[in-house]
């Protein structure tokens, strides 16, 4: 009996260092693999396999229904292009004018393009892309397109039903498709003007892609380029038995080596902050709880931006990677850095507070008002880990200002749906100045809104002006002019008042395989992963 | 005659009701799930306007009322329109006739082997009642049935795809491979390690029930007769012990089909399969109602075409199950 008992445990016992063994596994990985691939690119120069995340698989390379909105398309170019240092200049366009009331745009199109099967470009497509577009029903916006023509022969008139400066960034981000060869397939398959095209895709799977013969811009040095559907750990381990050539990791996996490959770190104006609502609590129309009593006092807002400790917060929810932000816009043309702040400046922001009437009378750690706590709560969006650990580590940095925060973490749903009386974490960047708008214009600070735009519920009639200015002006220079003002303008601006905190922008980073060169970079906008293949064509390979 | 016709008729209505309630069901998770499809679809915090996002809601159909929607899906279901999956943007219908096979034959092949196995180890774990290789198999199955699948997959494609290099780290066809030129042997070197994971699953529970019956019908009275007459225990299992056993090994074989999908559906997802498993869970992040039913419509037959045939079988093979003239 007794026999039996011990052989039962040694068994049980043996069964777990098995799979523990397993397990660890995970873990001993680490040391490089000398077991040779097929698929090894470092012997063949011609060809790239890379895993950079998601969006590649499901074949939606269609510009009409919102591929490459964020400038990173493979196969299509545009009449306008945007430069690594975000400013726009022509592609498909020679040049172009705009007309003084900012309503006609006027583009005057290359005559020597053609497309990946040979064909020539022509003024049509340009139009039919643009119409085709706008019946979509897809995350292209060309609400503000009222009609576009061809004129001249070789010119193209966009007809505006409102003055819309950001549009250049919309016509730069949209590819052309060819009407002779747009049917019910080309999402999967797509012809354009851009540097590669389709080789093969296996649903799901991998994108395999090749160069485009007619490309007229740098052309790629690989022969063929897979994108690799796996998820994150797997891409890793696979680097790790040399059979990728750059692997997206997600910051807390920075840390490691891989033989061959080096790390790079991008960045991006992949920004992340709190909107604080600058009115106080009451209720909307339908009956939701709208503003923040704490947040409105532009005194706490004020200590929060200049009191807590961007660095710290980096450091302690992202793993040190990242790049501490003041500006929403840190990055972009249009971010203005004005008033240049500091923060981390405890004493001044504790003599604000207590100034305005914030003072901790029972010692428990938190200041009171008028019998009010300085406490509110903060959410972090349950299916992005960074964003909640960001939500606890700025709250724990509040602590010593006297200013409780609560962080929580729920669906993005109810965060979005409350994000007018609960701060939530955002996360913003894109290449359109509209977002500036987005951001301030009073338009959208209505309590019944739900939305993320202006979900701080900021208004300022000055700012308005600037905005309003921004988008009636007829060159980008311009508006990019308007759209600093209204952050700061020498007096006021929203840089002064704080409807946001702005933490920090996400740095990407990647594996890369020693002698892959990545070019020149144009900084990323949200979303990891995909933006590096932005440059695509112009990445080269030295051994 | 009339009997079997009767038996017909209730088992066709018993799947429409099936089939009609969990459409609603799925339905109900689907649209009170917290994912907002049209940020799925536009980016959650892109600037796209208010007024673009509504041309999304109406393009997609999403801002008629639940009930209205519903109703619009099942009368196009009605004339074999399936609706557009809004995550891949093509017909529902093509999306999972291209998916199906893919899924039907990782789990055949899942299916069979851990028939098999489980079915043979449940065997010889049980003839051997209390021995060493008992215990193991014993204590292999409950590890085993306790373990989440994807795990499993996990360490699979740690320990033979990462360490050992025996097999692929994913896909059903090999990396940078133009498909003209992938042989029916690649095809199925990508196969096997997720078939394996997904039998491994579907082992323990053949395995112990099979183990346990065998215990029992070794106990009855017709084997000790048998044993007098001095067969020995493999002819004795061969003779008078398979066809008891495998009863109910059928049995729970054919009613584990809703595991196997299940399974599979995780499975898929970390070896990149493209199935009807990693479709599902797309669909799930996007909130992608019509390719979310089909996932479902799809599964529900699946599951009730595998229980029907165990009853059925369940009839064949025990005829005593049979006598109240009942098939089912």
């Amino acid at each position: 009996m007794q026999k039996k008992r011990i052989m039962r445990m040694l068994l049980a016992i043996l069964t777990t260092i098995l799979l523990v063994g397993c397990k660890s596994n995970k873990t001993k990985i680490e040391e490089p693999l000398t077991q040779p691939s097929v698929n090894s690119s470092s012997k063949l120069k011609d060809a790239l396999t890379v895993s950079v995340g998601g969006g590649f698989y499901e074949g939606n390379f269609n510009p009409c229904t919102g591929y490459g909105t964020y400038g990173y398309g493979l196969f299509h170019t545009s009449l306008l292009k945007i430069t690594t240092n975000v400013k726009t200049e022509c592609d498909l366009a020679t040049e172009y004018q705009v007309s003084e009331d900012g309503l006609i745009y006027t583009f005057t199109l290359r005559e020597d393009v053609k497309f990946s099967d040979g064909q020539k470009l022509k003024p049509e497509d340009v139009v039919f892309t643009f119409k085709t577009a706008k019946n979509s029903g897809s995350s292209v916006d060309l609400t503000m397109l009222e009609n576009v023509e061809v004129i001249d022969s070789n010119k193209i008139q966009f007809t505006l039903n409102r003055a819309y400066s950001p549009f250049t960034r919309t016509v730069a981000l949209l590819g052309i498709v060819p009407e002779h060869a747009y049917n019910d397939s080309y999402a999967s398959n797509p012809i354009g003007t851009g540097p590669f095209k389709v080789k093969q895709l296996d649903v799901g799977q991998q994108l395999i892609v090749e160069p485009n013969e007619y490309y007229y811009g740098t052309k790629s040095q690989f022969k063929q380029i897979t994108f690799l559907n796996i998820d994150e750990e797997t891409a890793l381990a696979a680097a790790k038995s040399g059979q990728l050539d750059l692997v997206m990791v997600n910051p807390e996996y920075a840390k490691e080596t891989v033989e061959g490959m080096h790390i790079e770190t991008i960045k991006t104006a992949d920004n992340r902050g709190f909107n604080l609502p600058c009115i106080p609590e009451t209720t909307n129309a339908a009956g939701e709880t709208v503003g923040n009593n704490i947040t409105s006092d532009p005194v706490v807002r004020k200590a929060l931006n200049i009191g807590i400790s961007r660095q710290e917060i980096i450091d302690n929810a992202l793993n040190g990677v990242g790049t501490a932000s003041w500006v929403r816009f840190e990055g972009l043309p249009w971010a203005n850095e004005e008033p240049l702040l500091t923060d981390g400046r405890v004493v001044e922001a504790k003599a604000l507070l207590e100034e305005a009437g914030w003072v901790d009378t029972d010692g428990d750690g938190i200041r009171e008002k008028n019998g009010i706590k300085c406490e509110f709560r903060i959410s972090g969006r349950t299916d992005d880990l960074q964003r909640y650990n960001l939500a606890v580590a700025f709250s724990e940095n509040a602590k010593i200002l006297g200013i409780n925060i609560i962080a929580e973490a729920l669906d993005w749903t109810t965060c979005k749906q409350i994000a007018r009386n609960v701060p939530t974490c955002i996360g913003t960047g894109d290449y359109s100045f509209i977002d500036v708008y987005n951001a301030f214009h009073s338009s959208f600070s209505g309590v019944d809104m739900v939305n993320l735009s202006n979900s701080a519920m900021y208004s300022n009639p000055t700012v308005d002006g600037y905005l309003e200015a921004m988008i009636a002006a007829t060159s980008e220079d311009e508006a990019i002019e308007f759209g600093k003002k209204a952050q700061y303008d020498g007096t006021t601006g929203a840089n002064a008042d704080f409807p946001y905190i702005w933490l920090v922008n996400i740095d990407h980073t990647y594996f890369v395989r020693d002698g892959l060169n990545l070019g020149t970079q144009r900084i990323h906008p949200h979303g990891h992963g995909a933006p590096v293949i932005q440059n695509l064509s112009e990445w080269t390979y030295t051994n | 005659m009339n009997q079997i016709l009767k038996h017909a008729v209730t088992t066709l209505l018993r799947m429409i009701l099936l089939l009609a309630g969990v459409s609603i069901i799925s339905f109900l998770l689907v649209i009170s799930s917290p994912i907002d499809p049209i940020d799925a679809y536009v980016g959650a915090e892109s600037n796209v306007s208010q007024e673009q996002r509504e041309n999304v809601a109406e393009y997609w159909g999403l801002n008629e009322p639940p009930v209205k929607r519903y109703f619009t899906w099942l009368s196009k279901l009605m004339q074999g329109d399936m609706g557009t999956s809004i995550t891949y943007q093509k017909p529902v219908t093509q999306i999972l006739g291209s998916r199906f096979l893919a899924s039907v034959t990782l789990m055949a092949i899942a299916w069979l082997l851990s028939g098999l196995f489980g079915f043979l180890l449940g065997i010889m774990s049980g003839a051997m009642q209390g021995s060493l290789f008992d215990k193991c198999v014993k204590t292999f199955c409950f590890v085993i049935s306790s373990t989440p699948t994807f795990w499993i997959a996990l360490l699979m494609l740690m320990l033979f795809s990462i360490r050992l290099g025996w097999f692929p780290i994913g896909l059903s066809v090999p990396i940078g491979k133009l498909s003209s030129e992938v042989t029916l042997l690649e095809r199925v070197h990508h196969l096997i390690l997720p078939a394996l994971t997904l039998s491994i699953t579907g082992i323990s529970s053949i395995a112990l029930h099979t183990r346990q019956k065998i215990i029992d019908v070794l106990k009855s009275d017709y084997i000790l007769f048998a044993k007098a007459r001095g067969e020995n225990k493999w002819t004795l299992i061969r003779r008078h012990g398979l066809r008891n056993i495998a009863i109910p090994a059928i049995t729970l074989q054919f009613a584990s089909f809703s595991e196997l999908f299940g399974g599979s559906v995780l499975a898929e997802n970390v070896f990149s399969y493209p199935g009807l498993g990693s479709a599902a869970s797309a669909a799930g992040l996007k909130g992608d109602v019509p390719l979310l039913l089909g996932i479902a419509l799809c599964s529900v037959l699946f599951v009730f075409v595998g229980n029907l045939s165990a009853n059925l079988l369940y009839g064949i093979l025990n005829p005593q199950i049979r006598e109240g003239g009942t098939l089912l």
